[in-house]
């Protein structure tokens, strides 16, 4: 059983291609987490914070 | 352009020659260009006329383009150890160098593959281990480490590039439009945020710590090529710790090459100074002893045991026709090093210049003797071959080292040799610990 699995023409390409495959995957997943990190809220200008103060009270 | 943005002293400096191209640059990639193009057109006369026009045949079947794949391989560990070792350890001088290691990680990976390539006597079939791959062989072990190892060097250079891509995206508007396009696609989005930096560092820490263990078995499973055949002087178990040590001992050699050419055109000279020059130069000195205790391990197991090949091999290295070639190797990877090295006054920019090019040049004289003697005394009861390399391979090697001079200069003219932003985080890093450092000394803590 352990020979067929690395004598056998083909299937080392089968190994190398899941690993590949495997690995990038991993990297676009990890780049596409770092990409879709929330950006900082827009901070509150003088006049708006004013104005939500006003109207709280 | 954003009037209201004022550019630090270090980006200014650092983007200096992104904006402007001096004559010199140009002579250079000139010169580069023409021995580049020597070594293509030498390799396109070999594709058509067969490895016929090399030095190589039977029994010597590999022999200064294996020795040019071991080494390239070997200084690719630059970036990968000494960027992701020092980023581990949170050395914070590490900061202004870990770029210039990365990217040579980069292209010595590929110029290594490129060497495989030209040695085919059937370079159509180069795809042939995507089909028929046998993981029986050390090559497919071998295809596999690399890739993986090609991959994770991609993501550990382009990722602490990002926010400098950002940077340019947003602040060198007066930039042609392909290159304001090319740093827009590839800052994907950054913002900048809190958490995106978190996640970023995070990203960086993970990687840095992946690809220690990846580049050790690249290189350990290079070795194995040469020590799984029963060649005489490569059946040896030491093989693999002793490429590892070579290609850290290389790789940390040409990353000085290369930095001090970069500082010294690039005008770095404040942020590359006395303490990367001083730290690395005593890592390269450790190295080199430490290859020199691989080296002679090997060596004196081999001469001990006597066996009939193997000390048919050691004859042609220690005292045989081999002998110039390994003898200067022991020059250039041990004496010279300590000669220049062990002193401080020797750890300064051109001592330490002299020393590296002693090493990178020494350490391809020590792959070099470890591929072609070997082939030279076959087993099989072959008379001694002598093996002659010829003007196409001198001449595609060069090519190639032209090749690879030219992919480094043309990637730090559109990107930035230093990390900018890392640099600050260290400068804001220093300022706080000194802030800390009066309190204290003022009684206030």
């Amino acid at each position: 059983m352990g020979h067929w699995l690395i004598d056998t023409a083909g299937i080392g390409s089968i190994i190398v291609f899941v690993v590949g495959f495997s690995t990038l995957g991993a990297y676009v997943y990890m780049l596409r987490w770092i990409q879709t990190a929330a950006p900082e809220p827009a901070p509150e200008s003088a006049e708006s914070a004013i104005e939500a103060g006003g109207e709280a009270a | 352009m954003d009037i209201a943005y004022r550019e630090s002293k270090l980006e200014q400096t650092v983007l200096e020659p992104l904006r402007r191209t001096s004559w010199q640059f140009y002579v250079v990639i000139g010169v580069l260009g023409i021995v580049f193009a020597w070594g293509v057109v030498l390799l396109v006369r070999q594709w058509i006329l067969g490895l016929g026009v090399t030095g190589l045949g039977r029994p010597i079947y590999w022999g200064i383009y294996l020795t040019n794949f071991v080494f390239f391989i070997g200084i690719s560990h630059a970036g990968t150890l000494i960027s992701a070792i020092l980023r581990v350890t949170q050395a914070e001088w590490r900061r202004p160098i870990t770029r210039i290691a990365e990217a040579i990680t980069f292209f010595a990976l590929i110029l290594g593959l490129l060497q495989i390539w030209f040695d085919m006597g059937r370079p159509e079939r180069v795809y042939y281990p995507f089909i028929w791959g046998r993981f029986q062989s050390p090559f497919l072990w071998d295809f596999t480490c690399i890739g993986v190892y090609l991959l994770s060097s991609t993501l550990y250079l382009y990722l602490p590039m990002v926010p400098d891509l950002a940077r340019m995206r947003d602040h060198m508007a007066d930039s042609p439009a392909w290159r304001r396009w090319l740093y827009g696609f590839l800052s994907f989005g950054w913002h900048g945020g809190h958490e995106q930096h978190r996640r970023l560092e995070k990203a960086i820490g993970i990687m840095a710590i992946l690809i220690i263990p990846i580049a050790v078995s690249v290189h350990t499973v290079v070795s194995w090529i040469f020590g799984m055949t029963m060649q005489p002087m490569w059946h040896s178990t030491i093989l693999g710790p002793y490429f590892v040590v070579g290609a850290i001992f290389s790789g940390i050699a040409m990353l000085f090459v290369f930095m001090t050419l970069i500082r010294k055109a690039w005008h770095l000279e404040q942020w590359i100074g006395p303490k990367q020059y001083d730290y690395l130069g005593l890592l390269l000195l450790v190295m080199s002893a430490f290859w020199a205790y691989f080296t002679f391990a090997e060596y004196l197991t081999t001469g001990y045991g006597t066996l009939v090949h193997e000390a048919e091999v050691l004859q042609a290295k220690i005292s045989g026709e081999y002998a110039p070639w390994f003898w200067t190797m022991v020059v250039l990877n041990l004496i010279v090093p300590f000669a220049i090295l062990l002193w401080r006054k020797g750890r300064t920019p051109v001592g330490t210049f002299i020393a590296s090019l002693s090493i990178v040049i020494g350490m391809w004289i020590e792959r070099f003797t470890i591929v072609a003697p070997s082939l030279t005394r076959p087993s099989l009861g072959f008379e001694h071959a002598i093996y002659a390399p010829t003007i196409t391979e001198v001449a595609i090697t060069a090519g190639s080292v032209a090749f690879f001079a030219i992919l480094f200069l043309l990637f730090f003219k559109i990107f930035p040799a230093i990390s900018v932003w890392e640099v600050e985080e260290g400068e804001e890093i220093k300022a706080i610990q000194r802030k800390v450092e009066e309190l204290v000394h003022q009684g206030a803590v």
